[in-house]
């Protein structure tokens, strides 16, 4: 069951889901808004003004913006403001058709033109027209529309507390988590160019990996800074999550340094046992990823990288007795190919090391 | 802040200024999607107008690339919805798929807008089922009023003040290219001066990705739009594959650098200097040619400049000045000079598909 359920996992939800982070916000927000509808039932909102509390608590969860939790919860509340005084007015409005239109024409130019003023309101702007439009679709009394709104308020309310107060986010927890999963895609990027042997499909599988990788990376920059950590400022110092974020950019950088150079001088039958060598070693490389990051998450840190190294150095040797760097201009073009690929290579060797050393010096609590 | 919106507001508050164009694109769009919902008495008037919010974007491309996946991710969740109500599972099962429909739709939001589509009508439509006899036929009326609002969005794009995607691709490309040679330039000083942090470099590209990102993303919907022949299609994505691994080598370039043993070796120095000089005129060159290719300045002969350098290696190396130098540098020589290689190789590959596509594949 346990193999159905991880190979689900793998084929399924990583791809789009790594760190089911999607997934748990998604589950919260079914969650916020099913506590939402039962409360406004329990409170005695029936008929069709339920449905504008469901409108509230929906809105909140679905059109969430801000790169900070902070910034999160003011778009939140706006947005239930906004609502709130909108609403009204358009339900009264609508009985007017002339006045209607024109209301409506100024309403959504200033949604779509906002976002050139403030970038955040763009997704704030289009629940707020969406919701206006349900509004305008059910002329009404201004009384009827200041008891949707106080509808719409009580859905929002119920959603913004379970989302931000109730079943809140662990910052440590899921930072910790996101810097784990952009070294599993990492390490599936790197595996994929280890294996890949150089064709159209293998090339468009590994620009898939690839995006992914530097998402995940991306991930998890996003969130450092939604806990108001600068990741960039603090690089240099190599303490708490920006040690985690500097090493993982170095890896990255140093797989598609591997990945630039791997079929290299593939025009020349010189090379041919040193390319096949090279790639052997790249696959045992990929392992020992396997192994380093298996070490860091339960917190050894240390792998014995010397036969990884002892295979470079034999590669290097193998390369000079071919004859490189002698004093003559042949294959000049294949050799500064082969150095590259070699290089990456030791240049991914020192990644490691590095990476199980200064995780054990200080890495995300 | 407040200055700073009163700033952009005079700005962007113009009639020639596209967001507020757009604006007011979006905005006739709508109203006449509201008027028309009303004038055809549909049964879900909010339908229409809202497939024509969801679509509108600033560029023609960009509104198709939209619609076309708003379309087909209703039409998927529509014919869902209806099978499902056609076997008639029960309430507890349809709450159950709603539920269901309504987690999906949250998580693959941000991943994929048909899907999200798709997941957001079949969750709508098996609600209407669940309190209405006649849910199925909901379905039906859905596909119609998507198809009319994309219809109308569609058309508000090519009829006020259309804005071609591809007429702005020169000017995504020039912004693109210069975060690019910005990012070289600090690559290059850090190498040959030191002194530039860690930071500085990782925020100069992290600026040349999103520029990667937004570039792409104009080239996709230029690729979508009515107009292009197909040569130009392909050429285009050719084009952007080669600013990728542009900025894929820039990356590589990086490590070597935080690894260089102290730059450059003194009797290659020089000519070290001189290359990545070049490399960066190369980068000025092609910004150029990206804006204005009919005026632009001579084309810097990057290789005859590479081939001087490497004939100098070879002299240094001739003249034994490598001997005592550990191979860990040498190595790291090599593959710099290999990257810086790569880099001018694919600036001027780059140089060749924007002459493709401005003055056709013949010439």
């Amino acid at each position: 069951m346990n193999k159905i359920i991880s190979d689900f996992y793998r084929v399924f939800i990583h791809p789009v889901d790594p760190g089911l982070f999607m997934t748990k916000y998604a589950a919260k927000s079914i969650v916020a808004c099913v506590i939402a509808l039962i409360l406004a039932h329990l409170a005695g909102i029936a008929g069709k003004d339920i449905a504008w509390s469901v409108y509230g608590s929906v809105v909140v969860v679905l059109f969430r913006a801000g790169s900070t939790l902070k910034k999160r919860k003011i778009v939140a509340a706006t947005l239930c403001f906004a609502l709130a005084v909108l609403v009204p007015v358009s339900t009264y409005i609508a009985n007017y058709s002339i006045i209607s239109v024109v209301y409506l024409f100024i309403l959504s130019f200033l949604v779509f033109f906002a976002p050139a003023i403030a970038g955040a309101v763009a997704t704030t702007g289009v629940a707020v027209l969406i919701v206006n439009l349900i509004a305008f679709n059910s002329p009404d009394l201004f009384s009827v529309g200041l008891y949707r709104s106080g509808c719409i308020l009580f859905g929002g309310t119920i959603s913004y507390l379970v989302i931000f107060y109730l079943w809140p986010m662990h910052p440590e927890k899921i930072l910790s988590k996101a810097g784990g999963v952009a070294l599993s895609d990492i390490g599936d990027y790197f595996r994929a160019v280890a294996r890949g042997g150089g064709s159209k499909k293998d090339q468009a599988e590994l620009t898939v990996i690839h995006e992914r990788s530097v998402e995940s990376l991306r991930r998890y920059r996003r969130f450092m800074e939604a806990m108001n950590i600068d990741p960039v400022k603090e690089l240099g110092k190599y303490e708490g999550p920006s040690a985690l974020y500097a090493l993982l950019i170095r890896m990255l950088e140093a797989v598609v340094g591997l990945s630039n150079s791997t079929h290299f001088a593939k025009h020349s039958t010189i090379f041919s046992g040193l390319r096949l060598k090279f790639s052997q070693l790249a696959l045992q490389s990929s392992v020992m990823f396997d192994l380093l990051a298996v070490n860091i998450s339960k917190g050894k840190g240390q792998v014995d990288l010397s036969e990884l190294n002892n295979g470079i150095s034999a590669l290097e040797r193998e390369l000079l007795d071919l004859g490189a760097y002698k004093k003559d201009e042949g294959l000049r073009d294949e050799f500064l190919e082969a150095w590259g690929a070699l290089y990456g290579l030791r240049n991914l060797c020192l990644e490691f090391d590095e990476m199980s050393r200064i995780n054990i010096g200080g890495g995300p609590k | 802040m407040i200055k700073e919106a009163v700033h952009a507001f005079r700005k962007e508050f113009r009639l020639d200024s596209a967001p507020f164009r757009h604006a007011v694109r979006a905005a006739i769009a709508i109203t006449v999607a509201v008027v028309a919902s009303t004038f055809l008495d549909l049964r879900h008037a909010v339908w229409l107008p809202i497939s024509v919010i969801v679509i509108m974007r600033p560029s023609v491309g960009g509104t198709l690339r939209l619609g076309w996946r708003r379309l087909w991710g209703t039409v998927l969740g529509a014919s869902l919805g209806i099978a499902i109500l056609f076997f008639d599972p029960g309430n507890p099962v349809l709450i159950g798929l709603i539920v269901l429909s309504f987690f999906l739709m949250i998580l693959i939001r941000v991943y994929s807008y048909t899907a999200f589509s798709c997941f957001l009508t079949a969750a709508v439509i098996l609600l209407l089922g669940l309190i209405f006899v006649d849910g199925w036929q909901f379905g039906l009326e859905r596909i119609l009023d998507t198809v009319l609002g994309i219809g109308i969005g569609v058309a508000a794009s090519f009829g006020v003040w259309p804005n071609m995607a591809r007429k702005n691709l020169r000017t995504k490309m020039s912004v693109l290219i210069h975060a690019q040679a910005v990012h070289f330039e600090k690559l290059t000083q850090s190498y040959l001066e030191g002194g530039i942090s860690e930071s500085e470099l990782i925020s100069t590209r992290i600026e040349a990705a999103q520029e990667l990102d937004t570039c792409a993303e104009a080239f996709r919907e230029a690729c979508a739009e009515p107009g292009l022949r197909a040569w130009e299609r392909d050429d285009l994505t050719r084009l952007i594959r080669v600013f990728t691994r542009m900025h894929s080598l820039l990356m590589a370039m990086s490590t070597i650098i935080r690894r260089g043993y102290g730059g450059p070796l003194p009797p290659i120095a020089d000519g070290m200097k001189n290359v990545l000089h070049i490399t960066q005129e190369h980068y000025e060159w092609l910004e150029e040619y990206a804006l204005n290719s009919d005026n632009c300045m001579i084309h810097p002969d990057f290789e005859v400049g590479v081939n001087e350098f490497m004939r100098a290696v070879g002299d240094a190396r001739i003249r034994g000045d490598f001997e005592d130098v550990p191979i860990e540098r040498r190595n790291n020589i090599s593959a710099f000079i290999w990257n810086i290689r790569s880099l001018g190789g694919e600036i001027n590959r780059a140089g060749r598909r924007l002459c493709e596509l401005r003055y056709g594949r013949k010439e």
